[in-house]
């Protein structure tokens, strides 16, 4: 028993070393995305559309995770790259909607079968695409090699969408500003400065493209948030960042 | 008496296969439309339902793990007996088999509460699951009723067929065809989760099934479970000696129990020695059906989970090779002789530990890594990446396997005319696969990704492979009639070395609960990938710290039960001291 009982200890003892040592690398948890929203009042232009499509296409729609865009050893379905050229709006919507359509049949079977098709009805759950969201991805798929010929109007807009140039809340913006971790490398006294000389048109662009030529560094630490901010967010940033500038002008 | 039984089995058998046949696809469907409960999940205070979805899950696995493992090499051990007409072999399969009968129902009765808990917390999921698995549940159900009468007729029956030993080495295979199919069935749903594959309503139902079972990595993890398994059970039974040789009243019975803890360690260790090869390949296939997948578990939050993988693996090998080493040293009394050899290995696998365990990327204060130019470290970032890892993993492979050939070529002289060219021949394949294994590593560097991983890691691991493969024979048909210069003395060993055995098993189990970690924290926040999504409170995965702690107290709760499953297990032993106990004297000339 006394045997038996050190085993005990050490093994704890081993155990509990174990544990420390994994508290002692970075810690950090994977947290789930939040869901994403389809804002309508963003798609001003046939542009729009195809980058909310494609987005839609790597995100919830989970077209990427069988189809490619251009030549991929590993994709288990059509490589989509080209495709806009060679396919009607018409046999799209079909595909995506309805993708046992037009099958090819099976002739290495006597007598030949159906070749079933592996896609999923994108309108149906699990993955239960709306129908701004259904025409955001076919744009997508259209602006492979081929012409857009959604238009913009189809989407249907509802009544809670923000649209840009509104008045935003400052208060919510500096949480976001907070939230997005902005503030470790723009510490807001010393941002305070730099905001100065800047108009608020200057700022938008900064924030939304930072490449867009205006500043001096040579490398812009962070890419455009024009895909991680939505409308209001993006309103709720500016009114902050006003207020920012105004309280280093008026101490 | 046993006819009755098999009557009743058999009927049984039928009837589920029966009930298997004449299963109505439809009545699936029907059972979509009429809807099932609303109620998607369900919770329990303090603890949390996913918290106890946990410790049932791991201490289930593991259990699972060691009843799966177990009568693999006890069949191997039985064969062994029956070839060499050695009664030992026969002896310490029994023993082998007798822990396996303990723990074979609390593995059922674990399994149990883990249905219940996931039907209880997590209904959402098991209706999907029950929806596109429901006939593999039925032929699970069946595979356990073949597997548990074939168990108590094979441990039963072991003394009543010593005159019938084929019948009942047959019985050891049947019960391993079962057990391993009761895996792959199991294994199906978990992988299932992880890798789903897209079905159509217009496949036929039992495509739609077969589909889903043969998802890309059901089989990569089949073959790496049926391999951990023996691991597992190979370094458990090898605890379990350790425990029971730090407990001998008698000589007798330190050189059993000395001997059975070498067999378990010596399991452990063969069956490790591919275990990365079948990691590789599963890594592999999780990057070919999803990349993200793979990101995640190598370069996204899980990259730090493999330095803790690193570190155990590092102590295993470390313990594993000191075990030999000790082993060279008091049971051979060669230790002096090899003195130099020890150091060397040694100093390899601590270097080799220590690349392994260098991480991509340094935690560093913003200070410090403005200092090193980033958080990689101007020297020490070469060693991060893939291409050192795979190379020092091979070299430690290498490097225990070397120690394993020292050890079973100690105290002995060969007769054999070739034996000196065997011998030079081993070496020089062993050098000339370490340069190989170093320079694919270095070029490497060098080379796309793709090219590394598709052809170099893989030359890599074929070349070790090739090694391991050449040389065990070649050795072994050298000492096959080599002459004993040097009794080999069971029950010698200093007891340091059973606490290097309890520590290997401890080891492992961590691995297990880590990696199991790994796969199930890869999906993040998907029960079942890309198809259903966890919009439980739970959807979150921890960190590793949390992690960390409840994988120490899981090991530490199986731990803890094994231990009382063998006490119970072993008072019967002690009082048929004629009977059960296997290695008497003639334990103390048995070689290995």
């Amino acid at each position: 028993m006394k045997n038996f009982i050190k085993v005990v200890l050490f093994v704890a003892a081993f155990l509990s070393l174990f544990a420390f040592i994994a508290l002692q690398i970075p810690q950090q948890a994977s947290l789930p995305p939040s869901v994403e929203k389809f804002d309508p009042s963003k798609i001003k232009t046939k542009n729009d559309l195809v980058q909310i499509g494609q987005k839609i296409f790597y995100g919830k729609g989970q077209c990427a995770l069988c189809h490619s865009i251009g030549h991929s050893a590993t994709a288990r379905c059509p490589n989509l790259q080209g495709v806009g050229g060679k396919l009607t709006r018409e046999f799209i919507y079909e595909s995506v909607t309805q993708p046992q359509a037009y099958t090819y049949m099976d002739y290495t079977y006597s007598p030949p079968k159906f070749f079933p098709a592996r896609m999923p009805v994108i309108v149906k759950p699990p993955i239960d695409l709306n129908n701004n969201e259904l025409l955001s991805v076919m744009s997508f798929i259209q602006s492979q090699g081929g012409e857009v010929t959604i238009d913009p109007s189809e989407i249907v807009v509802s009544d809670g969408g923000a649209s840009l140039g509104e008045a935003g809340d400052p208060a919510s913006g500096e949480k976001l500003f907070q939230k997005m971790a902005c503030s470790k490398c723009h510490a807001p006294d010393r941002f305070r400065e730099r905001l100065a000389d800047r108009d608020e048109g200057m700022i938008r662009q900064a924030i939304l493209d930072p490449n867009a030529g205006i500043r001096i560094d040579p490398k812009p630490v962070h890419k455009g948030f024009d895909r991680q901010l939505t409308v209001r967010d993006f309103n709720d940033l500016i009114a902050y960042l006003g207020r920012l500038k105004t309280v280093e002008s008026n101490p | 008496m046993i006819s009755s039984r098999w009557k009743a089995w058999l009927l049984f058998a039928a009837g589920m296969m029966g009930i298997l046949l004449l299963w109505d696809p439809g009545s699936v469907v029907h059972a979509q439309q009429t809807g099932g409960s609303s109620v998607e999940y369900r919770d329990v205070p303090w603890i949390g339902s996913r918290n106890v979805v946990w410790i049932v899950a791991q201490i289930h696995l593991l259990f699972a793990g060691f009843v799966l493992g177990v009568p693999i090499f006890g069949l191997v051990c039985e064969f062994i007996g029956v070839r060499t007409k050695d009664p030992r072999y026969d002896r310490l399969a029994k023993e082998f088999t007798k822990l396996l009968t303990s723990a074979y129902a609390t593995t059922a009765l674990l399994g149990g509460i883990l249905l219940f808990c996931l039907i209880g917390f997590y209904p959402k999921l098991w209706n999907h699951m029950t929806d596109v698995f429901f006939p593999t549940f039925l032929l699970y159900g069946l595979l356990f009723f073949l597997e548990t009468p074939t168990l108590y007729l094979y441990w039963y029956g072991w003394d009543a067929m010593q005159n019938r030993k084929g019948l009942h080495l047959f019985l050891g295979v049947l019960l391993n065809v079962f057990g391993f199919m009761i895996m792959i069935v199991a294994n199906a749903w978990a992988t299932y989760q992880a890798s789903p594959v897209v079905t159509t309503e217009s496949m036929e139902y039992w495509a739609k099934i077969w589909a889903a079972v043969d998802n890309p990595t059901w089989w990569p993890v089949n073959i790496h479970r049926l391999i951990a398994n023996v691991v597992l059970g190979g370094f458990i039974c090898g605890a379990y000696a350790g425990v029971r040789y730090l407990g001998a009243k008698t000589q007798e019975e330190r050189a059993h129990y000395d001997w059975m803890g070498y067999i378990g360690n010596f399991i452990g260790i063969f069956g490790m020695l591919p275990l990365p090869f079948a990691g590789y390949w599963l890594m592999r296939e999780i990057y070919q059906y999803n990349q993200q997948m793979g990101i995640t578990l190598m370069g996204g939050f899980l990259s730090w989970l493999f330095i803790l993988q690193a570190i155990l693996i590092g102590v295993l090998f470390l313990g594993a090779n000191y075990y030999f080493w000790l082993g060279l040293i008091h049971r051979v009394e060669a230790g002096v002789q090899y003195r130099k050899q020890i150091v060397t290995m040694l100093t390899v696998l601590i270097l080799s530990l220590g690349v392994w365990m260098t991480p991509h990327s340094l935690v560093a204060s913003l200070e410090e890594a403005r200092k090193m130019g980033g958080t990689h470290h101007p020297i020490l970032g070469v060693f991060g990446v893939m291409s050192a890892k795979m190379t020092v993993v091979n070299i430690m492979i290498l490097v225990t396997f070397l120690s394993f050939l020292m050890y079973w070529r100690a105290g002995k002289q060969a007769t054999v005319t070739w034996a000196k060219s065997a011998v030079i021949g081993v070496n020089v394949m062993f050098f000339l696969a370490a340069i190989a294994v170093i320079v694919l590593g270095v070029w490497g560097y060098f080379v796309p990704a793709i090219v590394r991983i598709n052809y170099f890691s893989t030359t890599q691991v074929g070349i070790v492979i090739l090694v391991l493969l050449t040389a065990t024979p070649l050795m072994g048909a050298v000492i096959k009639s080599a002459k004993t210069t040097k009794e080999m003395k069971w029950g010698v060993m200093p007891l340091k070395s059973q606490y290097a055995l309890v520590l290997n098993a401890t080891v492992v189990i961590l691995l297990m609960t880590l990696m199991g970690y790994a796969r199930s924290a890869s999906r993040q926040y998907w029960h079942i990938f890309g198809v259903m999504r966890d919009t439980s409170p739970y959807a979150y995965s921890p960190a590793l710290g949390y992690a960390g702690a409840f994988m120490s107290l899981n090991a530490f709760i199986f731990l803890m039960f094994v231990s009382f499953i063998f006490w119970v297990a072993s008072m019967g032993t002690k009082e048929q001291p004629g009977s059960d106990k296997p290695v008497r004297k003639s334990a103390a000339a048995h070689s290995h």
